[in-house]
């Protein structure tokens, strides 16, 4: 408990430091201009709050999905009517991860066009898998004489899921969906290349004209972001599960 | 009741339970004794429908359990397995309401029926009902297995080795504890065991099984007395005799004589007996209604064998 309460204390003053970083995003810029030479004297022409909620949105959206797909699968594969797909199904969820993320957005273009779309398919297949494996491991690691007796006593199989395999996974779940989370939040960076926007628009843009304070710009506001929401989750997660 | 007629189940080539046939009277406690990989185990969850058959018929109660779905079946069976099994994320008040939840028993009753099942196991009420499972000694945890099995007052009870993970000393206590509420409540109990002890201490009949067969249906006496042949003479070796000693209470066989000395306590056994005569090195022993000599007790050991001849 005292590391959960150290935890949140951490959390909230990131917090209060990110929102002061992206209103005041000009006097951020000034800050960065005194420690590092660029070309440009005036940073980012788009605020860097437009970026950030674009950037906040596509995580949100596509993590969403990602969640309730994975969940479903996860969940879906180790049911008796599901299992003759686990295999198939979690090589293909391999192969969404697997797949280099770059390549990923480009291949949805061509399909989806530019812009937000394909962005989001794209960011949902390249998070899928650690919420899916978490999801399967954490329902087949619940013992086998817990799951035996709730079905001696009469659960149905949904029963059985809702009362005793769910609950006994949970912990193991939200592992899963809390590193997805935070390889969504710098991966959602990619979605500049396909024109969806967000912070990453700094970074290409920084990287592509060596100019330091951009890169910065992107990247100090994705890593705080990454770090409150795996902070938060943990703070969630300890609360949520049984035997905390 | 339970009539199993030339039920067969085969997992593969490998035949787990081949043509059984077997009748477990109402209020009867029957234990299924063997060997391990002999089909014991399997021929409990056949009852219950955890498992299908390939042959045979099943009838709990009048009705042929292919008629009831799984579900509904359970729910009408106590099932108590070795490691418990437990809910680990809930405290014992809800383990043990699990059944009378599914079957949606108001609140009230399930409050009133969960104190009760405590208190029928020996524990208390409001100490245990808000611990977690992991709060609980061995012991413990199978009583409250027992009692969530007992929950929605089942008339048949299906046990697999339910005291099999309890150490020696607690396991005669709960072996003990458990034949008594047996007794009380006139449950039909099938108890699947590997432990000979055990099998002689609780039963009423004792159903031996081998390589999916049984190999004799017997009441404990007969079975140590009477084996039907060396598989089941192997399986209990002598000692058998003592365990068939120590279920028989010494007060049934008293003689009226009376001793000028400390009796043995009311509860004592024939076992108790014996071992008084052989320490002590008396030819009689004294009880609270009389006393019992060493010639009545050789004779109530092998009464039976005598009565074949």
């Amino acid at each position: 408990m005292t590391v959960n309460k150290k935890g949140l204390f951490v959390a909230a003053f990131l917090t209060i430091l990110l929102t002061v970083i992206v209103i005041y995003s000009k006097g951020f810029e000034q800050i960065l201009y005194k420690f590092f030479s660029s070309k440009s004297e005036n940073g980012s022409r788009t605020l860097l709050v437009v970026y950030f909620f674009e950037h906040l949105w596509m995580v949100i959206l596509s993590s969403l999905i990602a969640i309730v797909l994975g969940t479903a699968i996860g969940i879906f594969i180790t049911t008796s009517y599901g299992r003759e797909f686990k295999a198939l199904l979690l090589k293909t969820v391999n192969l969404g991860q697997a797949f280099p993320s770059p390549a990923l957005l480009a291949l949805a273009v061509p399909i989806l066009g530019y812009g937000i779309k394909g962005a989001l398919i794209a960011l949902v297949i390249y998070i899928l898998m650690p919420i899916v494996y978490n999801v399967v491991i954490g329902i087949e690691e619940v013992p086998k004489d817990i799951v035996d007796a709730a079905k001696g006593m009469g659960m149905s199989e949904v029963e059985v899921y809702r009362k005793i395999k769910i609950p006994l996974a949970l912990n193991v779940i939200l592992g899963g969906i809390r590193t997805a989370l935070v390889i969504n939040i710098s991966a959602t960076t990619l979605a500049a290349t396909v024109g969806a926007g967000g912070l990453g628009v700094l970074i290409v843009n920084g990287v592509k004209t060596f100019d330091m304070v951009l890169i910065l710009e992107g990247v100090i506001p994705v890593t705080l972001l990454a770090i409150i929401v795996e902070l938060l989750l943990k703070a969630l997660q300890q609360r949520l599960i049984w035997n905390s | 009741m339970i009539n199993i007629e030339h039920v067969t189940k085969k997992y593969g080539d490998f035949t787990a339970v081949n043509d059984l046939s077997l009748t477990v009277e109402s209020s009867e406690f029957l234990v299924i004794l063997g060997p391990s990989g002999c089909g014991k185990s399997t021929l409990l969850r056949l009852i219950n429908k955890m498992i299908e058959r390939n042959d045979g018929v099943i009838t709990v109660n009048g009705e042929n359990i292919d008629d009831l779905k799984g579900v509904q079946l359970r729910k009408t069976i106590g099932y108590v397995i070795q490691n418990i099994g437990l809910f680990p994320h809930m405290n014992v008040y809800k383990n043990i309401a699990t059944v009378p939840r599914l079957l949606k028993w108001n609140e009230d009753t399930i409050a009133k029926r969960v104190s009760d099942m405590l208190a029928l196991v020996g524990l208390e009420p409001t100490i245990y009902q808000v611990k977690t499972p992991a709060q609980l000694s061995g012991g413990e945890a199978q009583r409250i297995g027992v009692a969530r099995a007992m929950a929605s007052d089942p008339e048949i009870l299906l046990m697999d080795e339910p005291f099999g993970a309890v150490d020696p000393i607690n396991r005669l206590r709960l072996q003990k504890e458990f034949r008594k509420i047996q007794r009380k409540l006139k449950k039909t109990v099938v108890f699947v065991t590997h432990d000979t002890d055990e099998a002689l201490l609780l039963a009423d009949r004792i159903c031996i099984m081998n390589k999916g067969e049984i190999v004799q249906v017997d009441t404990p006496e007969n079975i140590v007395l009477h084996p039907k042949n060396d598989f089941v003479k192997d399986f209990f070796k002598e000692e058998g005799i003592l365990t068939i000693l120590s279920r028989k209470p010494a007060v049934d066989y008293a003689e009226p004589f009376e001793l000028d000395e400390n009796p043995l306590h009311q509860d004592a056994t024939m076992r108790d007996v014996l071992l008084t005569m052989l320490t002590t090195g008396q030819e009689r022993v004294s009880l609270i209604n009389g006393s019992i000599s060493w010639d009545a007790l050789l004779q109530i050991a092998g009464s039976d064998v005598h009565d074949s001849e």
